[in-house]
């Protein structure tokens, strides 16, 4: 959502620009919503990161987060599901996650198969 | 360090000189030198003080570099160690086999060549009644669960957006000393602590293409509804049905694959899919040697379980294929699998068998034609579902053990494709509610003639509540488990009911929980309990417990009745336990 919020200011009036600056100043405008959505994804980003690192019961070692406008991608290994339904909660409650996408893997306690 | 001191060093030298020649400067000029002298020394003070800036700048530097060079160690290190994962969980466990009290008795039946129908003889018990040999009740332990460690990680290709990806992986057993675990109640002959008894692969990852890995691992089948499954590891675990065609302790349709290929897809719009692909690599075209490269049958089996020595004929498959379907969308998560395992050898069904149709196929007891004396007109044609020539080549070679054993089936009418299905939902609520529910289907594909001895077909259903609670330090869960009746039974148990055909369903219930310590440490309390039907031999702790306990007695005699090997199959039997154990994870 900032990052619209900036793109909705940076956008010049289309009329009264010649098509060289009207391009130049649409590249400009697009760099600034490009590089805010990048801040923002970074915040979600360090904001995640932060969320399982400081949770008492949730181990992140083997947790890579990754954002993408908005869209948060969890992978590696969890212990059980408890921690990956908790992981999942708190992740869905951060601020700028628009949605979260799970490709975290269960740590086998069964190894034997049988 | 040592570059900081030198540093530090030169430039207390620095300054000192500075402050040197700027209190000698004035008194130089004071006592009249020459201004073009005292420009002279000046160049060359500059010049000296220039060189010094310049060692100052040349050795910031390097200090700079190695700065740099010991945080990207630094990195490294921290990645190297991040690799390593693991479990180490170790309980004790009180349970019982619940089949103290049970007799068999003989058969009385009135049909063709002693066949059905049959009724069982209450005035003719086996072993003059005796009940199920050794200690099948109440009986403390200790067991390793799942106990392994492991290392993975991933290495981008050049400047590529491929990564190279790899895991291995350790099975290690906490409460027994490493050696080899071919025992009657785990299936596997393989060295315990081995790398390898894990998901074990390398790969290839793509963020938008995905990732595909070789190598041994669980397929997608299992990996699809682990989430489904609170009890990893206990007793309760689901695997005691689900994915368990005949009961007992190896779970067929849940098991890790051999030269497996495992695809991986991204998720577009919560949905994504694996698919899955195993060589069979099995030279016999019955499945009833083990694969080329591996030590075990396929199917997770040892050979020589199934009573014919060193022989797969007890599960072995051909390649394997399977898949799953997954969507999630908030706390929803729909899923289905489905796997097929190529012709599956169960010739070793027969051999055993207490089931009267399998007698009858064998004349009244003559062991295809070699116990005599001949009835009047000679031995009657072998029926061709059995296989005599293994039998009778056996039966030269070791004559003392044919005498009290009985004909394989034959592998071209028992071998056949095993395939099973499920779908299941879970709905995670924002208060720490879960609801799970599992509907599974496996098929085995038989002539006809044969499906009176098949087992492998049935249907299950599983079904779990979670709950976190205070904060996410404790957690509760309940689950059932239902096993469907099969549509036949090889007749395995010592008691069999031939008239409980069809009636072989089980109840498994479990409630467990757990205390959280901290982010690694977790103390947990379980209990489980199945209630099998009639012929039903389904246990407690299968495919993920460290010790099961089953509805096999302890009998060492190689022979008990009609020809059954070792330990007893009592169906029936109402195993239950409790366990509690600490579990860390790192």
């Amino acid at each position: 959502m900032a990052a619209l919020g900036v793109a909705a200011l940076a956008r010049p009036p289309a009329s009264a620009q010649s098509p060289a600056a009207t391009s130049r100043r649409q590249t400009s405008s697009e760099e600034i919503v490009v590089s805010a959505t990048r801040k923002a994804d970074e915040q979600v980003t360090e904001r995640v990161q932060r969320t399982l690192t400081d949770d008492p019961w949730i181990c992140a070692e083997h947790i890579t987060v990754a954002t993408r406008n908005g869209v948060v991608r969890l992978e590696g290994i969890v212990g059980d599901t408890g921690e990956l339904f908790r992981i999942l909660r708190q992740c869905r409650k951060i601020p700028g996650a628009r949605r979260v996408v799970n490709e975290l893997e269960m740590m086998h306690n069964d190894p034997d198969g049988g | 360090m040592c570059g900081t001191r030198v540093l530090r060093s030169l430039a207390v030298s620095l300054v000192a000189g500075m402050l040197y020649f700027s209190y000698s400067g004035p008194t130089l000029a004071q006592a009249g030198a020459a201004p073009a002298d005292q420009d002279a020394r000046m160049r060359v003070l500059q010049q000296r003080i220039d060189d010094l800036n310049k060692q100052v700048k040349d050795l910031q530097d390097q200090e700079a570099k190695t700065s740099k060079t010991v945080a990207t160690v630094d990195k490294a290190w921290s990645t190297f160690i991040k690799g390593f994962f693991g479990t180490l969980d170790v309980s004790i466990d009180y349970t019982t086999k619940g089949m103290e009290d049970m007799v068999a008795y003989h058969l009385a039946c009135t049909g063709p060549n002693g066949g059905p129908p049959c009724t069982l003889d209450h005035n003719n018990p086996k072993n003059g009644g005796a009940p199920p040999y050794g200690r099948v009740s109440w009986m403390a332990m200790m067991s390793s669960n799942g106990s392994n460690v492991g290392y993975r990680g991933s290495h981008q290709i050049g400047t590529s957006s491929v990564d190279f990806i790899y895991q291995v992986s350790a099975s290690i057993d906490m409460a027994a000393a490493p050696g080899l675990q071919n025992t009657w109640t785990k299936s596997s002959n393989t060295v315990q602590g081995a790398l390898g008894l894990g998901d074990t692969f390398i790969g290839l990852r793509n963020k938008r293409g995905g990732q595909l890995k070789f190598g041994e691992m669980y397929s997608p089948y299992k990996t699809s509804t682990d989430r489904l499954n609170p009890f990893a590891g206990m007793l309760g675990n689901y695997s005691v049905v689900m994915g368990n065609t005949g009961g007992d302790n190896r779970i067929e349709f849940g098991t890790r694959i051999d030269h497996i290929i495992v695809y991986d897809s991204p998720t577009w719009n919560g949905f994504s899919f694996d698919a899955s692909y195993s060589f069979g690599q099995n030279p016999d075209p019955y499945n009833n040697i083990t694969p080329l490269g591996s030590p075990d049958c396929s199917g997770s089996n040892n050979p020589g379980s199934g009573n014919l020595f060193l022989n797969c004929d007890d599960g072995g498959f051909n390649y394997s294929y399977g898949g799953d379907l997954k969507f999630e969308y908030g706390g929803l998560y729909l899923v289905a699998a489905y796997e097929l395992h190529s012709q599956v050898a169960r010739s070793s069904d027969g051999i055993g068998s207490n089931n009267p149709i399998y007698g009858a196929m064998d004349g009244v007891g003559d062991l295809c034609g070699t116990v005599p004396p001949p009835p009047p007109g000679g031995y009657p044609t072998p029926d061709a579902r059995l296989d005599c020539g293994t039998f009778l080549a056996y039966q030269a070679e070791f004559p003392g053990a044919a005498a009290v054993s009985t004909p394989p089936y034959n592998p071209a009418y028992d071998t056949a494709d095993e395939y099973a299905m499920k779908a299941g939902g879970q709905y995670h609520f924002q208060f720490g509610l879960t609801v799970s529910y599992l509907w599974e289907e496996m098929k085995r594909k038989v002539p006809d003639s044969m499906q009176f001895q098949n087992e492998r077909q049935r249907n299950g259903q599983w079904a779990a509540i979670e709950y976190e609670f205070s904060g996410g330090a404790n957690r509760i869960a309940l689950g059932w488990a239902h096993a469907g009746a099969s549509v036949g039974d090889p007749g395995g148990q010592h008691n069999f009911d031939p008239n409980g055909v069809g009636n072989n369903t089980s109840n498994m219930y479990t409630a467990a929980f757990w205390h959280k310590f901290d982010k690694q440490l977790t103390w947990y309390f379980n209990y489980a309990v199945t209630v099998n039907n009639v012929n039903a031999h389904y246990d407690i702790g299968a495919g993920s417990h460290g010790i099961k306990t089953d509805c096999h007695d302890a009998t060492h005699t190689p022979f008990i009745d009609y020809s059954s090997a070792g330990p007893t199959t009592w169906g029936g039997c109402r195993p239950q336990g409790y366990s509690t154990g600490l579990n860390f994870k790192f």
